[in-house]
């Protein structure tokens, strides 16, 4: 009885060892990887338990990656991924069979919206010349005077109407005049790459403060050629969070 | 293991049928008294010490406090813990709680009750493992294998001491797999209705498991929580589909292979049932009608049929609602015939909810609302004297009724 107790009691702590062994495989046979996130708000980050973290490639655009057949929750997606000048790994496509070579992330669709619209607005800037933008959601019309809160790439944030007081919280400001507005309908699919939860804990001995202005979210990933990855660690601002 | 048998009902027990054995001039009244005797120090004991029941319960809370304190405590230092540290709490936490349980329950047999509690918290730690290492190492990989690895982990524990308890966590943890496994698999994130025709038919699986444990004397006892979650489960199910559900499917091809498993597991635990089953009466009855209706199920699930959105007479909404009132009336016979207290219990229960739904389905836009309340809690109130008085004496007549040849 009591080595059948033992048997027992030592398969739990198997188990328990197995899941460590299992992902320090994973890395081990991995590359260290630096993926740029998608920006959140960094006081979400200390905010306690999980952060979830987005990608270029967490919700993609099937008509544009040129994804034809139809699309279904559960489906496998590969992403292809492109070195940066900083070093960095950006998503750059899709596709729905294995990439031949390189660099890519193996995900799994969660959910597919038929009739996603996009938007792609042409302004006229006050110094800058005619430029265009797309903009994840777009309310105004052609002709509007608006201002455009860009991030570091260039992406449009927020569009706010151009005001006496209006002023952009953060990144770049562009102030212009609609010219165009187009709204396109696509299929939009959004994918999970297993890579999307780090846990931290609540904001302890750090100030929310700090934080606050930072906004560039790198995560580590230890990648497998078989485009399956995992966490390693995260970096805000260069910096690494224990 | 003797302590524990011998505890205050079955002293109780005891008792009731010695005055039988008297009356019928088996016993005499001094070797009544002698056999009373013998169990009069437990009576003492307990009087002193308070019931084995209790202090059962007592020790269960107990592990369950101390389960949710270390993992309280490792969430609230988790940056000042070293990595290495964490894992050293799981790991000595997990042996330390398992070897005790075991030293004071089998070894040294001074706190058997305190000693099946440890054992328990060593399960409930078991599983907190697994959650924190997922979270220690970020492993977000496949997030429902984290309580399938939970119920398969303290399942061949259950097994060899014979634990109720652990074997009903290791149920708990292995059916909250099916729902979140489950959900992963289906094309519509918003299907609710297949996943709980799902959750009935593995309910009457489980169910089966447990009349296949009650077969075979040396795993009698854990026919108990099989039985217990596989009713829970199938009423639990039957009842969520009373409600209205037109315009969604039964099935869908996705869970297709649960299905198979299910069917599989019905079949093997059927066929034990079968052939080494109690042979009370009632049995053949109770196999039959399971078989049927997971057979049914389990072909409606495949064929996947739209629920129409016709008018409510012709909906299945009416079929289910029969169907959930017939299985109550079911299982409330089956439990008189096979004195199963458990039966009568929960089907009063479900008995009880059904007609509270089926009361605010109805009244809900006819009475004005305080009318509504008051009405409701009248009849809950008269129907819980009623119910109550009604079981109390079929669960009597249960002692009574075996002076029947």
């Amino acid at each position: 009885m009591r080595l059948k107790f033992a048997v027992v009691i030592l398969l739990q702590v198997l188990i328990l060892v197995g899941i460590i062994g299992f992902r320090e495989y994973r890395v081990a046979t991995g590359e260290r990887i630096l993926l740029q996130s998608a920006p959140v708000d960094p006081r979400d980050l200390f905010r306690g338990d999980y952060v979830t973290l987005s990608y270029d490639g967490s919700t993609i655009d099937l008509d544009r990656a040129g994804i034809r057949g139809i699309v279904r929750r559960n489906d496998r997606i590969w992403t292809v991924l492109q070195k940066g000048d900083d070093g960095t790994y950006r998503m750059a496509s899709a596709s729905p069979t294995a990439p031949p070579g390189g660099k890519f992330l193996r995900g799994r669709v969660t959910r597919v919206n038929e009739r996603a619209v996009r938007y792609e607005v042409t302004v006229r800037t006050d110094h800058s010349g005619e430029r265009t933008f797309e903009p994840r959601w777009f309310s105004f019309r052609e002709g509007d005077r608006v201002i455009f809160c860009l991030d570091r790439s260039g992406r449009v944030q927020t569009t706010i109407r151009e005001k006496e007081d209006a002023r952009c919280r953060a990144g770049e400001a562009l102030a212009g005049t609609v010219t165009s507005v187009k709204r396109i309908p696509f299929r939009q699919a959004a994918v999970e790459y297993g890579i999307e939860h780090y846990f931290v804990e609540e904001g302890k001995g750090r100030t929310v403060e700090q934080a606050r202005n930072a906004r560039d979210l790198r995560v580590e990933v230890a990648l497998r050629e078989d485009g399956r990855g995992l966490i390693t660690g995260l970096f805000l601002d260069g910096r690494r969070i224990p | 293991m003797t302590q524990d048998s011998i505890d205050d009902s079955f002293r109780r027990k005891l008792q009731r049928e010695m005055e039988r054995w008297r009356a019928d001039g088996l016993l005499s009244e001094e070797q009544q008294e002698r056999i009373l005797e013998r169990y009069r120090h437990i009576e003492e004991i307990e009087r002193k010490a308070g019931s084995g029941r209790m202090i059962q319960t007592i020790s269960i809370l107990g592990s369950i406090l101390v389960g949710i304190g270390v993992l309280l405590f490792i969430a609230a230092n988790w940056s000042e813990i070293p990595r290495f540290a964490k894992l050293g709490i799981i790991f000595v936490s997990l042996l330390a709680s398992h070897g005790t349980g075991y030293w004071l329950r089998h070894e040294k047999k001074s706190y058997p009750r305190v000693g099946a509690s440890l054992i328990l918290l060593g399960s409930i730690l078991f599983g907190a493992g697994i959650f924190l290492i997922a979270q220690i190492y970020n492993i977000t990989v496949h997030y429902p294998n984290g309580p399938l690895l939970w119920g398969l982990g303290i399942l061949p524990l259950a097994y060899l001491l014979r634990f109720r308890s652990v074997l009903l966590l290791s149920l708990l943890a292995l059916s909250l797999w099916l729902g979140m496994e489950a959900s992963f698999h289906v094309s519509d994130l918003f299907q609710h209705v297949p996943i709980i025709v799902l959750y009935w038919t593995a309910g009457m699986a489980v169910w089966a498991v447990g009349l296949a444990h009650g077969g075979t004397a040396s795993f009698r006892t854990l026919s108990f929580p099989y039985i217990l979650a596989g009713i829970l489960m199938t009423y639990g199910g039957a009842f969520l589909l009373t409600f209205d559900t037109r315009g969604e499917s039964l099935g869908t091809p996705d869970l297709l292979p649960f299905y198979l498993g299910i069917l599989v597991l019905f079949a093997g635990a059927a066929f034990m049932a079968a052939r080494k089953g109690e042979q009370d009466a009632g049995w053949r009855a109770e196999l039959a009608a399971l078989a049927t209706l997971t057979a049914g199920l389990c072909l409606l699930a495949a064929t996947a049929p739209e629920l129409p959105a016709g008018p409510i007479f012709l909906s299945p909404r009416l079929l289910f609602n029969l169907l959930l009132a017939a299985g109550i009336i079911g299982l409330i016979c089956l439990g008189y015939i096979r004195r199963r207290p458990l039966y009568i219990n929960i089907g009063l229960f479900f008995f009880v909810l059904d007609v509270a739904a089926r009361y605010v389905d109805f009244f809900w836009k006819l009475l004005p609302r305080s009318l509504f309340f008051i009405a409701g809690g009248c009849i809950l109130l008269a129907g819980g004297v009623f119910l109550e008085r009604k079981r109390r004496s079929v669960l009597e007549s249960f002692q009574v009724g075996e002076d029947l040849p």
